[in-house]
């Protein structure tokens, strides 16, 4: 429905390079990326508020990259939602058609897209009585209704509190099946992305770092700059690395010991990578360190020791810093019911396992 | 913040309101109530007012006109020449109106000036002339508060409305200018009351011919001429009681201006 080719866009000096993205019908793409990666210049290329300099947009197969916004048939929910506040609701979900004389809508499409959204009892009211959810739906209704099914939301829920964030989650992904819509969605919340996408393109400093489903996304972020996006601490460098029949066995003086890494932990496994260990990290989420408390466990591979620096209580996990071999950070999180293996507290020696099925190689640059 | 900075700047802003006070209450001084009624209802002061009404609309319809599309261009657009444009319409407000008054004077007495007075419209010593010159004064004012205005809406909400199919012109009328309605009849009151206060330029374009080209300031200015005081004080009271409402209209219209 929505296929982007090799699109950059130049804004002053700042430039977005080489995006490149398909999103079908019923499907979500997000872009995710810290503010100032260029994620709102390359949406405003897409609407069609900023010419790109090279590349092709073409939405059901019908090239837009010149076409006036207007005629791309684009839906777009900005940040701040852009609801007409000298309108009620139901004006502004109306305004497409207003606009566009010769275009009368099926009033059942009205109907249904209002139930759906839960939104008939607010359509006279003005907008400025809108709480914030019933503002979020009113701007989707009005994108949707204005028969784009193309749908562009540029960190549409930023602004809400977290359970009416939730609960909007799934409104989106209902509407974009009901509705057969392509939905991207552009965000910084690591949780809606992996919520929301079907696929992701992480853009950061203007160029796509990493682009796909979120699964393979999260087991195996490409490079230094992505895994930290993620929110992952633990990037160990490695020393050296030797071929095993079933992996690496890499010496990570980090960590203080050798680290044994399947073969199937690592893609595309470079043929550079004996002659520049330095090059990479060996990564893992700190949900997956196992903690065994303060008695080493029987003989495994990837079992460190190291010295709790800190204990904080989150609202699901536990997070625990322990320093490991060359004073190394690794983080941990725990299940709540696991605390018990921390009952030495602060300072005291703790035992930890870095499963071989849960590592990932990541190139350093 | 200590006792005695907040005593010194609510002691500031009671002193300047009290210098105005003073001067206006001075007025009474020379105020008789048989000689007001006599000078408000006298057919001059009815010409004064109704000349000065009348051109003071025409002056800021015109300059409301020119200022809408000026001031979306200077809120929306980026073009060459944009910051030169911007400079010359504050123009008037720091040029003097006498000087304004001069340029239009002297624009009149060049070729292309003189062909307009003798072919269209004859501007100098007319009531045209009263209407231009104010025009000339209040456009660039007119102009700067209604970019203000329009600065406040966000851009996009233009946008949106394109995307939503509307074309430049359709969002323009259907989104920035209902949005921006408030602020357009906040200027246009401005704009006509400093028009109707006119006096530097239009006494130089239009003169000061007794009921003919005889505005409110200009009558102020003919009856203080000739030691008229108390129908000087009937005039000055008529324009502080059109100006206090003009300042209140203005207020009631800016208030609680949001957009969600």
């Amino acid at each position: 429905m929505l296929e982007v080719e090799s699109i950059s866009v130049q804004a002053g000096p700042f430039m977005v390079r080489d995006v490149s993205l398909h999103i079908p019908a019923a499907a979500c793409h997000v872009i995710l990326g810290a503010t100032g990666s260029g994620k709102t210049v390359f949406l405003e290329s897409l609407i069609g508020l900023r010419q790109p300099v090279k590349g092709v947009i073409r939405i059901n197969g019908v090239d837009v990259t010149h076409a006036p916004v207007e005629q791309r048939g684009v839906g777009y929910v900005p940040q701040d939602l852009a609801l007409f506040s000298h309108m009620t609701a139901r004006e502004n979900i109306l305004y497409a058609q207003r606009v566009r004389k010769r275009v009368r809508r099926d009033g059942s499409l009205l109907s249904s897209l209002v139930e759906s959204l839960g939104i008939h009892h607010i359509l006279e009211r003005g907008v400025a009585h809108l709480s914030g959810g019933e503002r979020q739906r009113v701007a989707l209704a009005r994108a949707i209704f204005s028969g784009s099914r193309v749908l562009i939301l540029d960190e549409p829920l930023s602004s809400l509190h977290e359970g009416l964030r939730r609960e909007l989650w799934f409104v989106l992904r209902d509407l974009a099946q009901t509705y057969r819509l392509a939905l991207l969605v552009v965000t910084h919340d690591l949780e809606e992305a992996f919520f929301l996408g079907d696929e992701i393109t992480i853009l950061l400093g203007g160029k796509v770092c990493q682009q796909a489903p979120p699964v393979e996304l999260l087991a195996h972020p490409h490079t230094r700059e992505v895994a930290v996006f993620l929110g992952i601490r633990n990037l160990f460098p490695m020393d050296r690395f030797s071929a095993e029949t079933d992996g690496l066995l890499a010496q990570c003086d980090a960590l203080g010991g050798n680290l044994r890494v399947p073969r199937d932990a690592i893609r595309a496994l470079p043929p550079e990578l004996n002659a520049h260990p330095d090059k990479w990290l060996a990564g893992i989420h700190s949900r997956d360190v196992v903690v065994f408390g303060t008695k080493a466990p029987p003989h495994e591979f990837n079992v460190f020791s190291g010295a709790v620096t800190a204990i904080y209580h989150g609202r699901n996990m536990i997070q625990v810093m322990v320093q490991a071999g060359r004073r190394v950070p690794v983080e941990c999180s725990l299940p709540r019911h696991d605390i018990g293996l921390l009952d030495g507290g602060v300072g005291s020696i703790v035992y930890f396992g870095l499963p071989q099925e849960k590592l990932f190689l990541v190139r350093d640059r | 913040m200590s006792l005695t900075s907040r005593t010194l700047f609510v002691g500031c802003a009671i002193g300047t309101f009290s210098l105005y006070f003073v001067l206006a209450a001075s007025l009474f001084y020379f105020f008789r109530t048989e000689t007001f009624f006599d000078v408000l209802w006298s057919q001059r002061t009815l010409f004064t007012v109704r000349l000065s009404v009348l051109a003071a609309t025409l002056a800021t319809g015109i300059a409301i006109l020119v200022a809408v599309p000026s001031a979306y261009a200077l809120s929306r657009y980026e073009f060459p020449g944009k910051r030169v444009v911007d400079t010359m319409l504050e123009l008037p407000m720091v040029v003097s109106p006498a000087a304004l008054g001069a340029m239009i004077l002297i624009f009149f007495n060049n070729p292309a000036g003189i062909w307009i007075q003798e072919h269209c419209i004859q501007f100098v010593f007319t009531w045209y002339g009263i209407v231009l010159a104010q025009f000339v004064t209040v456009c660039g004012i007119s102009t700067r508060l209604i970019k203000a205005a329009m600065d406040e809406i966000p851009r996009r909400y233009g946008e949106v409305a394109r995307t939503l199919g509307a074309s430049p012109w359709t969002a323009f009328c259907t989104i920035d200018l209902p949005l921006c309605k408030r602020g357009i009849l906040a200027a246009s009151i401005l704009t006509w009351a400093k028009a109707l206060g006119e006096f530097g330029a239009t006494i130089l374009v239009a003169g000061s011919m007794q009921q003919r080209t005889e505005t409110l300031p200009i009558a102020i200015f003919l009856r203080l001429s000739s030691a008229e005081i108390e129908a000087t004080v009937v005039l000055i009271l008529l324009l502080l009681l059109i100006g206090l409402c003009t300042l209140y209209a203005v207020r009631v219209l800016t208030e609680g201006k949001t957009y969600a």
